[in-house]
This record gives C-alpha cells, sequence and structure tokens, in this order.
C-alpha cells in the first residue's frame, strides 16, 4: 500500500490537499492532508467519492463510436484518430480552421491544459468562447475597485469580529471555510447571513436576512446610507485610499430604510441594526458568494457590497479583508482572470465570437465559416451552458463532433466520436486555488485504466497524424511519456525557484509572491492607485455607471417564479452526481418550492409537476421547502437530463453586466400539476 | 471514569454525510446499509426550530441493550478499546438487537440475512488511529478520544436519552443557535398541523405487514400453553397429531423470522440476559416435554411442561418490553399471557374467571383506545366494535345457555385476540434518533 500526496483539481474554493491511498494500481483511500492549513481535515464527501469514481463501472475506458442515438461501439484508438484527424483536414481545407470549435471547460484544471491550446495553435487556431459560466462579474468589479482579486488566507477568517456571508453557502460549496468561522465565534466573533435561502450556513449564524433575491445591492447602499449618516465610517482609510467617495455618498442617500425595506423584504429595523453591526464591529470580513452576481445586475451588485468593506476600513487588515476570490496562487498566469476571459487578448489565430453564456445562439449565428466541427473536453455544455436546447440544436447542426470525457454525460450523448478522458490520478499536472494561497501538484498514482489516454498524449497523437512539425510538436506537446510531463512541469516552475517538483510531490506549496494579508500596503493597482468606489473604466469598458448602482431585475409577468440554482454539496457543477454513493443521498433532481407556492397549484409534497418557461420543460418531483421565499424556486445545479432535468433547460443566454459572466440566476419559470 | 468515546460537536456538523461515505469505504459496507447515518432535525425548515444534525453510529454503550438481549450471544465486548464487537458467524439473523438498540446502530442487510454494524473502528483504534468516519469529517465536528463522558448533555432535547451510558461526548447547539433568527416581512404564516403532514415519514421498523408471522406465532403460544393447562385440569383431551400440527407450525413461524435458519440453534445460548433465549427455551422445552407426556401419558412430565409454558408465556411479553407503543400504557390488552388465561378460562368454562379476564381485557382495551384518540391517532373504530363483540359474544351465548360447539366459541374468541395481538404490532415501535429528532416539532 501507498500513500500519496495530491490535490483535488475541480472547479471549487476548497482545493484540497488529499493523500491517495493506493494498492495494486487502484484507488482505495482518500485521506486528509493537515499540511494544507485550509483544509486540515481532509476533502468533502465528493473527494471521498473518487474511491468509486475512479474504480466505476460506468467509466469511458476505451474510444467510442456512435452507431445510433444513444448507442454507442468501442472502436480503436486508430479508427477513432482517423476519423478525427480526417474531419479536421477536412473542415480545415473546406472551410477553414475557425469551422472548428474548441470548447473546453472547468471540467479538471491544471498547466498541462496549456497543451491543448497549443495544439488549436498549431492547427492554424480554431473558433472558441469568450467569458466565463462561473464568476466574471464579481472578479471584473473586485478589479475595477481593488486592482486585483486577492484576499487574506483562509484561516486569518478567525480574526474576524464580525464575519458577513453574503450570498455563499461554504457549509455546502467550500465546507473547510466553516473551520475558520466556528473558530471566531467560539471567540466571541458575530456572524451574519444574507441570502434568498435558510442554507446550511445560515444555521450557524446569529441571524438570516432573507433578501428577495437580486435585490443584495440596494440593501448594500442603503447599509452605506446609514453607516455614512451614523458617522462609522473610517475617515482616514477613505481619505488616503478611495476614489470617489463623495458621489458614492451621494449615491447612496437615495437607499433609505424605508426604500430598501419595500425592495429587499425585511424590517427597516432589521436593516439599521445590520447596519450598526457593519459599521461599529471591526474587524469585518464580508464573504460575497458568486451566485449573487450571476444575475443580470451581478457586477453593479458586486461593487456596492465591496463599498461597504472600504467605507468602513476594512481591507488590509487581519480579520478584514474583502473575500470574493484569491488568485495568489495562479502565479503562472500572464493574464489573471477576469481579464483572460475578455475577447482581444486571444491569440490570433483564434477567433473568439462565441459568448459562453450565449452558447447556443451565438454558434447557431455564425458564419464565415459556420462550425462544421465541435471539440468538447473538460466540460458538459448540453447541461451547463445556459439554454440546453439552443445548444443542442446548434450542436446537432456541426457536422462532427468529438468529447472528451470520463462518463456518459448529456454532452458525451452529443458526440459522434467519445474518447475516453484521463482522471486526476492518471497524470500529474499543477493546480492553484481560488482560496487558498497553495500551489499543488496532483500525482499521477496509478496507470490509465483501460484504454484511456491523457489529453496530452490524444493531442501528440492527432498532431503526428496531421503531420504537424515535429520541432514545434516537440516544442508545444509533450510526448506520453511520464518524463517528458514532468519536464514539461518543471519547465513551467524554472521561474519560482521555491517551488520545486520534488518539493510539490510531498505536499502543497507557497510561492513567494504570497501575502497572507494582502492590501496590508494600501497600494492598489487600479488606475488611480486608490481604491475606486468611482470607476472611469467601468464606465469605459461595459457602458455602466461609473459609480456602484442598483438595478432592479426586469418585471415578471409571463411566469410568476424565479428559478435559482445554487451548487450542491453533493456535485462540483454537473460532475459527481452519477456515482452511487452521491446518488444514495441525492437520488434525482427535485424541484424545492415553498408549500405556499405549491398549495396555490394544488401540488402536494412529493408529487411530479411540470416545470416550464419559453425555454424548455421537464417533469420532475417538488420536494417543500419553508426555508425559501415564496416566489422562488431552487433546482440545484448540475444535475444530468437522466436524473430528471439540468436548470439550464430553463435559463435564458444572458449575459452580466460586467466580465462576460452568464446571468443563470435570470429565469423565471412556473409549475402546473400533471394531469392524470 | 474516562473511557474511548466519540465526541461529537453540534454547533460543527453541516450535514455534509462524509462520515458516512468514509465508513462505508473504510468497512466496504454496502450502500443500503450504512454503519453511521446523520440524522437531521428540522429538514423542512420550519422558521421557528433549529436545523441541526446526529451523526450517530455505534455508540458502545457501557449497558449495550444489544449485546444484553442477543439471544444468540453474538455480541461481546472488546477490553481493551471497549468496543462492542458483532460477531458475524454467531448471529442468526433475528434483527431482536435492531429493536432493542434506541440508536439504531445494528443494521440487518437483507443480501447476508445478518445484522452487522459499526465497530469503533477497532484495528484502526488499536492502531492509534481515529475511526474512519472521524478521520473523513472535514469541520472537526466528529472526533474521538479517551474522555469523561458528560451525561447530562444526554439529555439534549432530540438526542435519544435512556440511560444506557453511550461513549459518546455530546456537544450541544449554543443557546445562540436554537432559535433562527430570520428577517423576512413576506414570510408566512406557518400551520404546525400541516408542516407535520409535510414531514417525511420515518418507516417504522415494527410493522403489521413484516410481522405477521409473530402475531400468529404468539398466538400459538398462548392456545398450545392453556390447551396443555387445561389438559391437566382435566378440562380438555390433548391428542398427539393436532398438537404436534399446530407446534411445527409455530417453530416454522418464528424460523421465517430469522435469516440464518441453520444457526437456529442459538437462539437459546443467552438464558442468562435475554428474554427472548428465554421464550424460545422455554417453549421448546413446553414442547418437547408435552410431546413425551402424550406419548408416555405421563402426568408429571405434563406439569413440568406447563411450568415451562407458563414461563414461555411471561417470556414473550417481556421479549416486547423496551418497545415504544403509541398509547404508552403499561399494559396491553393483546398482552399473551391475558390471551392465554382467557384461552384457558373458556376450555375450562371457569365463569369466575372467564368474568375477571373478559373485564380485565376489555377495559385495557378500551382504556387503550381512548388514550390513542385522546391523541389523535388512529384508533379503528369499527375494529374495535367488531373485537370487543368477540370478546362479549361467547360469554352472551354461554350465558344464555345457547347449546353450541366449544370450537364456534373458541373461533369466535380467536378471531379477537388476532385484531388484539395484530393492533398490538401495529402501534408497537422501535425507539430511533429519527424518531427522537422527530418529535421535536412538538414542541413549537
Amino acid at each position: 500500500m501507498k500513500l500519496i500526496s495530491s490535490a483535488c483539481p475541480r472547479n471549487c474554493y476548497s482545493t484540497c490537499s488529499l493523500k491517495v491511498r493506493v494498492e495494486n494500481n487502484r484507488i482505495c483511500g482518500i485521506e486528509p492532508h493537515s499540511e494544507n492549513k485550509a483544509t486540515p481535515e481532509g476533502p468533502c464527501i465528493k473527494g471521498l467519492a473518487y474511491v468509486e469514481r475512479a474504480n466505476s463501472k460506468d467509466r469511458i475506458l476505451y474510444p467510442q463510436k456512435r452507431v445510433a442515438e444513444g448507442k454507442y461501439q468501442r472502436i480503436s484508438w486508430d479508427e477513432a484518430l482517423d476519423c478525427i484527424a480526417e474531419n479536421l483536414s477536412n473542415c480545415k481545407e473546406q472551410f477553414g480552421p475557425h469551422s472548428v470549435l474548441y470548447f473546453a471547460s472547468s471540467g479538471m484544471s491544471g498547466l498541462l491544459n496549456g497543451v491543448s491550446t497549443s495544439f488549436w495553435k498549431l492547427f492554424g487556431g480554431a473558433t472558441t468562447t469568450y467569458g466565463n459560466l462561473c464568476w466574471p462579474a464579481g472578479l471584473e468589479a473586485t478589479r475595477l475597485c481593488l486592482g486585483a482579486n486577492k484576499h487574506n488566507a483562509p484561516w486569518d477568517l478567525e480574526h474576524a469580529k464580525l464575519i458577513v456571508l453574503w450570498g455563499k453557502n461554504p457549509a455546502e460549496t467550500n465546507i473547510q471555510e466553516m473551520i475558520p468561522i466556528e473558530k471566531a465565534q467560539e471567540k466571541g466573533a458575530q456572524f451574519i447571513v444574507i441570502d434568498p435561502r435558510r442554507t446550511p450556513s445560515a444555521e450557524r449564524a446569529n441571524s438570516l436576512f432573507q433578501v428577495k433575491s437580486g435585490t443584495d445591492a440596494a440593501l448594500a447602499l442603503g447599509l452605506a446610507r446609514e453607516i455614512i449618516k451614523n458617522d462609522w465610517i473610517d475617515h482616514d482609510f477613505i481619505e488616503k485610499n478611495v476614489l470617489g467617495f463623495e458621489q458614492f455618498k451621494e449615491r447612496a442617500e437615495a437607499y433609505t430604510p424605508e426604500k430598501v425595506s419595500q425592495i429587499c423584504r425585511i424590517s427597516e429595523t432589521s436593516i439599521r441594526h445590520l447596519a450598526k453591526q457593519i459599521g461599529t464591529i471591526k474587524p469585518m470580513t464580508l464573504i460575497p458568494g458568486y451566485g449573487m452576481q450571476r444575475y443580470e445586475n451581478g457586477g453593479q451588485t458586486t461593487r456596492c457590497l465591496l463599498a461597504l468593506s472600504v467605507i468602513t476600513g476594512n481591507i488590509g487588515k487581519q480579520g478584514a479583508c474583502w473575500h470574493y476570490a484569491n488568485l495568489q496562487s495562479y502565479v503562472f498566469d500572464d493574464l489573471k482572470e477576469p481579464l483572460s476571459y475578455f475577447p482581444g487578448c486571444e491569440h490570433p489565430s483564434f477567433r473568439r465570437k462565441v459568448s459562453v453564456a450565449k452558447l447556443g445562439e451565438d454558434l447557431l449565428k455564425l458564419v464565415d465559416p459556420e462550425v462544421k466541427m465541435i471539440w468538447v473536453e473538460r466540460g458538459n455544455p448540453l447541461s451547463q451552458n445556459p439554454d440546453t436546447n439552443s445548444i443542442r440544436k446548434a450542436f446537432r447542426k456541426a457536422g462532427f463532433r468529438v468529447v472528451v470525457d470520463q462518463f456518459m454525460t448529456d454532452t458525451a450523448y452529443e458526440a459522434d466520436i467519445i474518447l475516453p478522458a484521463k482522471n486526476m490520478f492518471e497524470q500529474s499536472d499543477i493546480i492553484g486555488s481560488y482560496w487558498n494561497p497553495y500551489v499543488q501538484l496532483k500525482q499521477k498514482v496509478v496507470e490509465p485504466a483501460g484504454e484511456v489516454k491523457p489529453e496530452t498524449e490524444i493531442y501528440y497523437l492527432l498532431a503526428k497524424r496531421l503531420g504537424m512539425d515535429a520541432a514545434e510538436i516537440s516544442k508545444h506537446i509533450p510526448a506520453p511519456t511520464d518524463e517528458a510531463i514532468e519536464n514539461y512541469l518543471e519547465n513551467c516552475l524554472k521561474k519560482f525557484p521555491e517551488l520545486s517538483l520534488e518539493a510539490l510531490k510531498e505536499g502543497p506549496q507557497l510561492a513567494n509572491s504570497f501575502e497572507e494579508i494582502p492590501f496590508v500596503d494600501h497600494q492598489f493597482p487600479t488606475p488611480s492607485g486608490k481604491i475606486e468606489l468611482y470607476s472611469k473604466q467601468a464606465q469605459e469598458m461595459w457602458g455602466i455607471d461609473p459609480l456602484p448602482d442598483y438595478r432592479p431585475l426586469p418585471e415578471q409577468n409571463e411566469f410568476p417564479l424565479q428559478l435559482i440554482s445554487p451548487n450542491s454539496k453533493n456535485r462540483i457543477h454537473s460532475q459527481f452526481g452519477n456515482l452511487e454513493v452521491i446518488k444514495q443521498f441525492d437520488p434525482e433532481a427535485y424541484l424545492f418550492v415553498h408549500p405556499l407556492d405549491a398549495e396555490a397549484r394544488e401540488i402536494a409534497n412529493n408529487e411530479r409537476v411540470k416545470l416550464y418557461n419559453h425555454q424548455g420543460q421537464a417533469e420532475l418531483k417538488v420536494q417543500f421547502d419553508l426555508g425559501l421565499r415564496p416566489g422562488n424556486v431552487v433546482l440545484t445545479n448540475g444535475h444530468w437530463a437522466l436524473n430528471g432535468a439540468s436548470p439550464n433547460l430553463f435559463t435564458k443566454g444572458t449575459e452580466t453586466d460586467m466580465g462576460h459572466g452568464t446571468a443563470f440566476h435570470n429565469t423565471w419559470v412556473d409549475i402546473e400539476k400533471l394531469q392524470k | 471514569m474516562k473511557k474511548n468515546a466519540f465526541i461529537f460537536n453540534t454547533n460543527k456538523c453541516v450535514g455534509c454525510m462524509a462520515c458516512v461515505v468514509g465508513c462505508s469505504i473504510e468497512n466496504g459496507t454496502s450502500l443500503q446499509v450504512n454503519w453511521r447515518e446523520v440524522n437531521c432535525h428540522n429538514k423542512i425548515k420550519h422558521p421557528g426550530l433549529p436545523v441541526f444534525h446526529f451523526s450517530l453510529a455505534c455508540n458502545h454503550c457501557e449497558e449495550a441493550p444489544c449485546m444484553k438481549n442477543c439471544p444468540a450471544l453474538a455480541y461481546t465486548r472488546d477490553k481493551e478499546t471497549g468496543a462492542v464487537i458483532h460477531h458475524a458467524e454467531a448471529c442468526i439473523g433475528c434483527k431482536y438487537c435492531t429493536w432493542a438498540c434506541p440508536y439504531d446502530a445494528p443494521k440487518f442487510n437483507p443480501s447476508t440475512q445478518i445484522v452487522e454494524k459499526c465497530n469503533f473502528c477497532i484495528d484502526r483504534i488499536s492502531e492509534g488511529k481515529q475511526p474512519a468516519c472521524v478521520e473523513a469529517c472535514p469541520v472537526g465536528a466528529l472526533s474521538f478520544g479517551q474522555e469523561d463522558v458528560d451525561e447530562k448533555n444526554h439529555l439534549t432535547p432530540g438526542f435519544v436519552n435512556r440511560g444506557i451510558k453511550p461513549a459518546i461526548q455530546l456537544i450541544p447547539l449554543r443557546e445562540a443557535h436554537r432559535k433562527p433568527q430570520i428577517e423576512n416581512t413576506d414570510a408566512p404564516e406557518i400551520d404546525l398541523k400541516k408542516v407535520e403532514s409535510y414531514l417525511p415519514r420515518t418507516e417504522s421498523k415494527i410493522s403489521l405487514d413484516k410481522e405477521w408471522t409473530l402475531v400468529l406465532f404468539t398466538l400459538a403460544v398462548a392456545g398450545l400453553v392453556s390447551w396443555q393447562a387445561a389438559h391437566l385440569f382435566g378440562k380438555a383431551d390433548l391428542p398427539l397429531i393436532p398438537f404436534a400440527l399446530i407446534s411445527v407450525l409455530a417453530i416454522a413461524l418464528t424460523s421465517l423470522h430469522i435469516g440464518k435458519k441453520l444457526r437456529m440453534w442459538r437462539f437459546i445460548l443467552n438464558l442468562k440476559g435475554s428474554w427472548l433465549s428465554r421464550e424460545i427455551f422455554s417453549f421448546s422445552a413446553f414442547l418437547g416435554l408435552s410431546g413425551l407426556q402424550i406419548i408416555t401419558e405421563n402426568r408429571m412430565i405434563g406439569y413440568a411442561a406447563l411450568a415451562f409454558g407458563l414461563f414461555s408465556l411471561i417470556s414473550v411479553d417481556r421479549v416486547y418490553k423496551f418497545l415504544k407503543r403509541k398509547d404508552e400504557l403499561v399494559f396491553h390488552s393483546g398482552m399473551v399471557s391475558l390471551t392465554a388465561i382467557l384461552l384457558f378460562a373458556w376450555l375450562t368454562e371457569i365463569s369466575i374467571l372467564i368474568e375477571l379476564t373478559l373485564l380485565a381485557k376489555g377495559c385495557l382495551y378500551m382504556w387503550r383506545k381512548g388514550a390513542l384518540k385522546k391523541q389523535t391517532l388512529a384508533w379503528f373504530p369499527v375494529l374495535s366494535v367488531f373485537r370487543i363483540l368477540c370478546l362479549l359474544l361467547p360469554y352472551i351465548l354461554w350465558d344464555m345457555h345457547i347449546s353450541m360447539p366449544l370450537a364456534v366459541y373458541l373461533l369466535i374468541v380467536m378471531m379477537g385476540e388476532l385484531i388484539d395481538r395484530s393492533e398490538f404490532y401495529y402501534e408497537s415501535d422501535v425507539i430511533t434518533p429519527k424518531d427522537e429528532l422527530r418529535m421535536m416539532h412538538q414542541e413549537l
């Protein structure tokens, strides 16, 4: 038996360090890795589920060819690669390289993903997407205001005296954050949650402010007004570090407690009380979630919230920070997020005309050339990008589709050729985290199962087949040996003498650039060098108000229920939900409904209903939830069609106000009793 | 005194289920039979009540009822670690421990037909490691160590407290978290009755459809013992064939109830501690001696048989003593001892005994129905009238000297007893952590 240090490469805050127990080339256990100070007690249920995931009988182990709708047949690698190479050559010759869509998402992080980009460059380019499904509105809002996305180390949270969790539910999505929250509470800290849902995290809070979804900016402005009016602001901090305070003060003036109470649907007294807490308890860490910025007004909402940390001087101190995203471990990126999402920064060979938020719609509109072939890796757009039906239409319009995956996802079922994807245990790679500050090595611990080949090897073989220049290949695409992979990674590490591959093999490492408390020096890389409450850039880049602002969501008449699709503890986006160990707790896609909304439609608990809007419809079981606001329904993110429905069957391709994010929660639906 | 114990901090657990999965990976259990479970209070999220969890497996109680009650001696305690260990090879799959344990720790596995349960990860803790569930907890809510268990905390509402000294240091919810503070001006009033109807029904461990074999078996015990008694009293014949037929049927019925039929002999190994062992032993002795008596026609053997028979009746009633009944009364009109007395009274036609038993059973029956009705629980009025009729009708007919064969009287009596005994199983249940948490809604 061997115990090997590794790390979880999923698109998740925690990015846990792990120790993998291996016996006879088989993963048989996942143990905690205490050297990661942010995840000392080990991973969540999904981390443990790797034992099943790695050994699952449902895993795709061989190349597959579609023989009929939903039916696949095993083929050899030669046949698969010949077929793909032929299609690639045809597309390139007849329509140009941009007739191929290269779609990759966040299924597995790692530096080796750069090899994919290199391949498509060598191919002569491809069509790719811009924007991001997850968090860009908030990233951009933070960048515009503070100049960079970084926050105090996760363990610093225990020093906070006031913790405000705004639209984040770490108990499910970042479970180890509950450790410092509990430590702070043991030391007497106040803990407040602001969320339209009563979440498991809210159970730990002193109070929950259950605001109407999408109105957070109004609350933040209202709180700012009270804080300013009562002179709870940090004059010294503002004077030295803040641009645009006076204009912001004027903006906030209109948001009286009476008005905010009407908009957000919480009492005036509670607004005043909350303002007093935020204004007077120091240090405060404000932790906004990513869900709240997945509305059309998400960027501006984030700017309004951030203003509260700014005017109270809760930036760059122990126990005080704006805790949105911590990109400190992304030391290898030349261009940091969100800038790397924006069209215009890509290599000239790429055509970046497709918004991830509007994937289906944009693909269908695309001409000169139209997309004739689609390549998908590390992603499941059929369940994860908005408006599934239009994406399916666009996918079927393209002549030929290749999907690289470990399991038969909704997207894999659209493929003509499916290639078996590696899992995290079958190839070493270096990963960062957007919460903890560590650079980590996820190590190869077993040989690939069946005939699985890592993407780097697939590209290597394809490049050879396509007759690409041998020198270019050896420069950009590592040969399919463990040694070549290690060389590739060591090459990336060259600039960082403190980060050796040898040390990374033992556990998580910190880069020299790591700051436990960023902005402690009050250096803000914005155009003015100050924290910009007033941002000219915001106006220039996104055509929005230079000041933070509350923009109400559009009025709804046709569909009365707002569908929100938060993440569940049981999945990372669309991964893990297919495993038996997860299904025992979360067997199908339930629609959570307040009994008032259900009973108004004569729907009983656990009854199957029709959920619909103009985008799509599905039949689901409802589950009553008294922790919702009437008018909100919840379908958690990441279900596959075979579980009932993914929320994206109902979402519209809408971008956020900044950052090219995706406004998933701008979704309204209705439910109907099924006719017996 | 310090002992190995789980330490569970209610303030830290968020109900993530990692402990359940950590346990199942370590112990290779099937997903349908998790040794550890996380029980949630207020899953529906009633705004007046907190949502919290209890992660529970075996608590390795000092006064472990599983071990005490197991008829087959399949449980032992490991002296070094204090772990209560279940031995698969000794288990007969009678599920009696799953009734006896109020923490729902022993789990019956339908595919192996025996029970299994948490073993404190005895191999791991002997090596100085943590149990797998503890290691798997990502927030440090579940830990393990040498503890002076504070039994006062076992009184925490929602936690099962039976005074059996469970090895769990329970850290209750902080005062600030016991009453949720939720701001929402649109929050509707919630009718508690309705909330009750929204809550998922927990599956009852004892239900009539599962235990019908026990209804028939226990009635057979009452019937056979009273028959023997009436015979010795000189009021009834005891022919071999019918007596043997019913006996064989009764034994067949019990065997239906156990997972490992070839290990049935182990049923009688725990005469010292288990009423179930005593029941099976005394009833077997009763049957054996009765058979011998019929063959040898030796009355002395008959009296010995009867002594065992009477003891088996007491044992049957004692077997069910720790069950929870909806009426919460001490005596039940469907107790087998009462049935046996009633049948004996009819067989011997001792009028004073018939009258007294009718009175006792009738009063107990109505008393119970009253209690059920008061709690607005199902009390089946039509069936109740029918049951009372079965009790009274034979007496009225007999009192009016309407001549009918005894068999007809007995048939009517037995029909009533069948209803009463069926109701006994229908109304009985096992205490479980889930139910205990569910009950907390009544506090509002």
